[in-house]
C-alpha cells in the first residue's frame, strides 16, 4: 500500500442519530466522522465500547442508514447489492444459524455468491483446514464455543475471496493462538492487496497489523494517521544495545549520556512480548501432546486466498503449517500483491 | 435463482431441525386418524366420507395454514431479532431474494405437509370403502358421491332489470310508501327471485338449462335440489318432475313425494336432444296439503353431469388448498418484514382471526340491509360508514377466506382445472408476489441492525 493508492472507501461527515419510537433523537452514535481507506490498506477503527465503531461499520454495509453525510464503498452506495460480491464481513458477534453444521454454514454462504459446487466444496475444505475446524465439519454451530463460532464467522467472511474485508472485533473470544492466527491472516490478505477495515479495542492487535488507524470516542474521530505518526515521540530517542554488552558497559554508556545531555537516562532490561512468549510455550507443549482443545491445528492460509503462483503446483495438497516464528517469513514468500486496478 | 434456492433450503432446514415439522406431523396424524372416531357421524358411508373430507382434511389444512402463517411471520423477523440478518444482508442478496427464498422454502414445506395429509386421507378413504361395514347397496350409492359432477344451473333472467322495469311501468300507488327507491328496487328484486324458485299449490314452474354441449359422457344426469315447504311442520311434499326440451317437455317424468330441507337427488337418463337443445325442467306441484314449494335460492336446483373420477377432482382440490396456503405464507412473511418479532406474531394472530371471521364479514358486506336496524328507515352516516368498512374488509379478505372446495369434493361436485389454475396463478403466485414486492420495498427502507431496546 502506498499513499497514492486510490481510495476504496470514502466517508464524509458521517453522522448517525438513533431515534425512539416517536422519532425523537435518542443517541448520537456517530458525529461528523470522515475518513478514507486506500486500496490494499489495513485500516483500524479504535475506540472504547460505545464509541461508534460498529455503527460506522454497519453504515458502510448498508445495514444502517446515515442521518447525515455520504459513504462510498468500492465507488458505489453501500446499499448496492452487486457491490456486496466483493465484500466480506465478520460481525462483532458471529451471527450464524445455530442449526446448521459448520460445513452447511459455509456451503450456504457460498451459494449466495453463486459459487459452483466444485469450487464451493474446495473452498469450504480449505477454509475449514485454515481455521482448524475440519474435524468439526459435521457439528452444528450451536454447539460451538465462542472461539469456534468466531472462526466459522471468519471463514464465511472469506468464502467469496473478497476485495474488501470488514472485521468487527476479529479477535474477540479467541485465545492468544487464535488471535495470532487471525493477525497473520490479516497480514497475508493485506500483502495480497486486499483492503481490510478492522475494529478493536485491543490496542496491541491493531498496532500489530494496521497501516493506519482512526480513534473514535463519543462518536467522533479524535485522532487519525499511521501507527508511526500517532505513536512515535519525535523528541525522544531510545538506544538498544546488542547481546553481549555487560551491565558495567551499559552503566558506563548511561553515565556518558548523562554527562553529554545533563539528564540521566533510564537503564533497564528490555522485556519480551508476552504474546510471543505465550506462543512459544504453547508450541513447545503442542509438540509434546498431539491435541489439546476443540480447535485442531490449523493448516495455514486457504489455498484460494493465496497468490496463484504458490498454489499452481499442487492445489489439492493442503499446505503444512510453518512454525510460528517462521510464519511471517513463510507468508512473505507465499504472498504477492495484486496489481492495483 | 441460486440464492433464492439457498435461502429456501435454509428455511426448510430451520423448520425441520426446530422440530416444528415433527410436531405438526404428529398433530396432523392425530387429526386425520382420530377425528372421524371422535365426531359422531350419521352412520352412513356418505356421512363417513363427509367426515373424512370436510372435517378431517379441512381441519388438517387449517392447522397447516396456521403453522405456515406463524412460521412465515417468524421467518424474517426472527432473523432480525437473532441478528443473523446482519450476516445475510451483507451478501449479494436483494431484499426480494430474501423474501422469495423464505416464501419458496415455506411453500415447499406446506406442499409436503399437504401432500402428506392428502395421501393419508386418501388411504383412510380407500380403507373405509373396503370395510366390511358397508353393504353393496351402500357402496353403489357412494359411487355418485365419489364421482366429480359438473353443475348446471337454470338460466336466470336479469332480475335487476326486470324489477326496475316493473317499478317504472306499474308503480304501486295504492298505499303510502316511505321506502327509498333503492330499497323498493331491492325488495322487488328479492320477490322476483323468490317467485322464480317457488311453485304454488296445483301450479307449475319451469326452468331452462343451457344445452350440455361438449359432454361426451352418456352416464345419467342427476337433478339435485333442496326446498322448504310453506306449511310449517310438513315433512313430505308430493309433486312431479318433467324434463325435456321446449318442444317435448316430458321426455322424462318422475312423480315423487320428497322431504324438505334435505338434498334430494333424482337420476335422469340422458336424452340425445339435450346436448344440442336447451333442457326444460318443469315441476308440477300436486301436493294435497296445499304447500308451496320454495326451492333454495342460492343452489336449490342443479343438474349434475358426471365429469371426472374422484382422484382427479381430489388432486385439483388439493391444488386449490395449496394456493391458499401459499398466499397465507406470503402474508405471514410480509408481516414479518414489516414488524418486529412480537408484533409480527400478533399481526399473524389477527390475520387468523380475520380469516375465521371472513365468511361472516363477507355475508355482512353482501347483505348490507342487515346492517341497518330495519328496512325502510333511512341509513345514518354511521350505517353508510359501516357498510363501506365491511365491503372494504370483505374485498381484502376475499383471497383469505377458505373456499367450499372440500365440501364440493365431499358432495361429488366438480372443481374444474380452470378453478385450480386460477387459484394457483392468481392467489398462489400473482397476489403472493405482489405481497413480496411490497415486503421487499418495506425491507429496503428498514434498517436491519438497529439496536434493540
Amino acid at each position: 500500500m502506498n499513499d497514492s493508492s486510490p481510495a476504496l472507501v470514502e466517508v464524509q461527515h458521517l453522522s448517525k442519530v438513533f431515534r425512539d419510537f416517536w422519532r425523537r433523537p435518542k443517541v448520537q452514535a456517530v458525529d461528523d466522522v470522515s475518513f478514507s481507506i486506500r486500496r490494499g490498506e489495513v485500516f483500524g477503527l479504535l475506540g472504547p465500547n460505545g464509541s461508534g465503531k460498529s455503527t460506522t461499520i454497519k453504515m458502510l454495509l448498508g445495514l444502517l442508514f446515515p442521518t447525515r453525510g455520504t459513504i462510498q464503498v468500492l465507488g458505489r452506495s453501500p446499499r448496492d447489492v452487486q457491490n456486496k460480491r466483493r465484500i466480506g464481513y465478520l460481525p462483532e458477534e458471529s451471527y450464524l444459524y445455530s442449526y446448521l453444521t459448520s460445513w452447511e454454514t459455509l456451503d450456504f454462504y457460498g451459494r449466495l455468491f453463486d459459487l459452483g459446487p466444485a469450487e464451493r466444496r474446495a473452498r469450504i475444505d480449505q477454509l475449514l483446514d485454515m481455521i482448524g475446524l475440519r474435524h468439526a465439519r459435521n457439528r452444528v454451530v450451536g454447539e460451538f464455543s465462542k472461539g469456534m463460532a468466531r472462526r466459522i464467522g471468519l471463514a464465511q467472511a472469506l468464502i467469496n475471496d473478497p476485495d474488501f474485508i470488514i472485521l468487527d472485533e476479529p479477535t474477540s473470544g479467541l485465545d492468544p493462538i487464535g488471535c495470532r492466527q487471525i493477525k497473520d491472516l490479516i497480514l497475508t490478505l493485506a500483502r495480497r492487496g486486499k483492503t481490510i477495515l478492522m475494529t478493536s479495542h485491543l490496542l496491541a492487535d491493531v498496532e500489530d497489523v494496521c497501516d493506519r488507524v482512526a480513534i473514535l470516542y463519543n462518536g467522533r474521530v479524535q485522532a487519525q494517521g499511521t501507527i508511526d505518526e500517532l505513536l512515535q515521540e519525535a523528541e525522544r530517542f531510545r538506544l538498544t544495545l546488542p547481546h553481549g554488552v555487560t551491565r558495567a558497559q551499559a552503566e558506563h554508556l548511561a553515565a556518558e549520556a548523562a554527562r553529554l545531555t545533563g539528564i540521566p537516562p533510564e537503564l533497564d532490561h528490555p522485556r519480551r512480548d508476552l504474546e510471543q512468549f505465550f506462543l512459544q510455550v504453547v508450541e513447545k507443549a503442542r509438540a509434546a501432546a498431539s491435541s489439546s482443545s476443540g480447535v485442531g491445528s490449523d493448516q495455514g492460509v486457504a489455498t484460494y486466498l493465496r497468490p496463484a503462483e504458490t498454489t499452481a503446483s499442487n492445489p489439492s495438497t493442503p499446505p503444512t503449517a510453518p512454525p510460528p516464528e517462521d510464519v511471517d517469513k513463510a507468508l512473505a514468500s507465499l504472498v504477492r500483491r495484486d496489481p492495483p486496478e | 435463482m441460486n440464492r433464492i434456492l439457498a435461502i429456501a433450503l435454509l428455511s426448510l432446514r430451520s423448520a425441520v431441525r426446530s422440530r416444528m415439522v415433527a410436531v405438526l406431523m404428529c398433530l396432523l396424524v392425530g387429526i386425520m386418524a382420530l377425528l372421524p372416531w371422535v365426531i359422531k357421524g350419521d352412520g352412513t358411508i356418505s356421512g363417513t366420507i363427509h367426515l373424512l373430507l370436510s372435517y378431517s382434511l379441512g381441519l388438517a389444512t387449517t392447522v397447516i395454514a396456521m403453522a405456515l402463517l406463524w412460521a412465515g411471520s417468524f421467518a424474517v423477523s426472527a432473523e432480525i431479532q437473532d441478528k443473523t440478518i446482519q450476516t445475510l444482508a451483507t451478501k449479494p442478496v436483494s431484499r426480494f431474494h430474501l423474501w422469495a427464498g423464505k416464501w419458496l422454502g415455506l411453500n415447499l414445506l406446506g406442499f409436503l405437509l399437504l401432500a402428506f395429509c392428502g395421501i393419508v386421507t386418501y388411504a383412510l378413504l380407500q380403507a373405509q370403502l373396503r370395510s366390511d361395514r358397508w353393504t353393496p347397496d351402500d357402496l353403489a350409492t357412494v359411487q355418485r358421491q365419489l364421482t366429480a359432477h359438473a353443475e348446471f344451473r337454470p338460466d336466470q333472467p336479469d332480475f335487476e332489470a326486470q324489477a326496475r322495469h316493473e317499478l317504472v311501468a306499474t308503480p304501486d300507488r295504492t298505499r303510502p310508501d316511505d321506502r327509498s327507491p333503492a330499497e323498493r328496487l331491492q325488495q322487488r328484486r328479492q320477490t322476483l327471485i323468490a317467485e322464480f324458485y317457488s311453485v304454488r299449490p296445483l301450479n307449475r314452474n319451469q326452468w331452462t338449462f343451457s344445452p350440455l354441449r361438449g359432454q361426451t359422457e352418456d352416464r345419467p344426469l342427476i337433478l339435485r335440489y333442496r326446498f322448504t315447504s310453506s306449511v310449517i311442520g310438513q315433512d313430505a311434499v308430493s309433486g312431479r318432475w318433467l324434463i325435456g326440451t321446449a318442444e317435448k317437455p316430458d321426455q322424462f317424468t318422475h312423480t315423487i313425494t320428497h322431504t324438505p330441507r334435505v338434498w334430494n337427488e333424482i337420476t335422469v337418463p340422458r336424452h340425445p336432444d339435450w346436448s344440442a337443445k336447451p333442457i326444460v325442467v318443469t315441476y308440477l306441484n300436486e301436493d294435497p296439503g296445499g304447500a308451496t314449494l320454495l326451492l333454495d335460492m342460492d343452489q336449490g336446483l342443479t343438474l349434475l353431469a358426471p365429469a371426472d373420477p374422484f382422484a382427479v377432482n381430489y388432486l385439483r382440490v388439493l391444488l386449490v388448498k395449496f394456493a391458499q396456503l401459499s398466499f397465507l405464507t406470503a402474508l405471514g412473511i410480509t408481516a414479518g418484514c414489516l414488524f418486529s418479532l412480537p408484533v409480527a406474531a400478533l399481526v399473524s394472530m389477527y390475520i387468523l382471526l380475520l380469516v375465521q371471521l371472513g365468511s361472516y364479514i363477507q355475508g355482512m358486506a353482501t347483505n348490507e340491509f342487515s346492517l341497518t336496524s330495519a328496512a325502510g328507515i333511512e341509513r345514518t352516516t354511521i350505517d353508510l360508514a359501516l357498510i363501506a368498512i365491511y365491503k372494504g374488509l370483505a374485498f381484502l379478505l376475499s383471497p383469505l377466506v377458505p373456499g367450499d372446495e372440500l365440501t364440493r369434493l365431499a358432495n361429488g361436485l366438480l372443481v374444474t382445472w380452470w378453478s385450480a389454475l386460477r387459484h394457483l396463478t392468481l392467489q398462489g403466485l400473482l397476489m403472493a408476489l405482489l405481497l413480496g414486492a411490497f415486503a421487499s420495498y418495506a425491507l429496503n427502507r428498514r434498517e436491519l441492525a438497529l439496536p434493540q431496546s
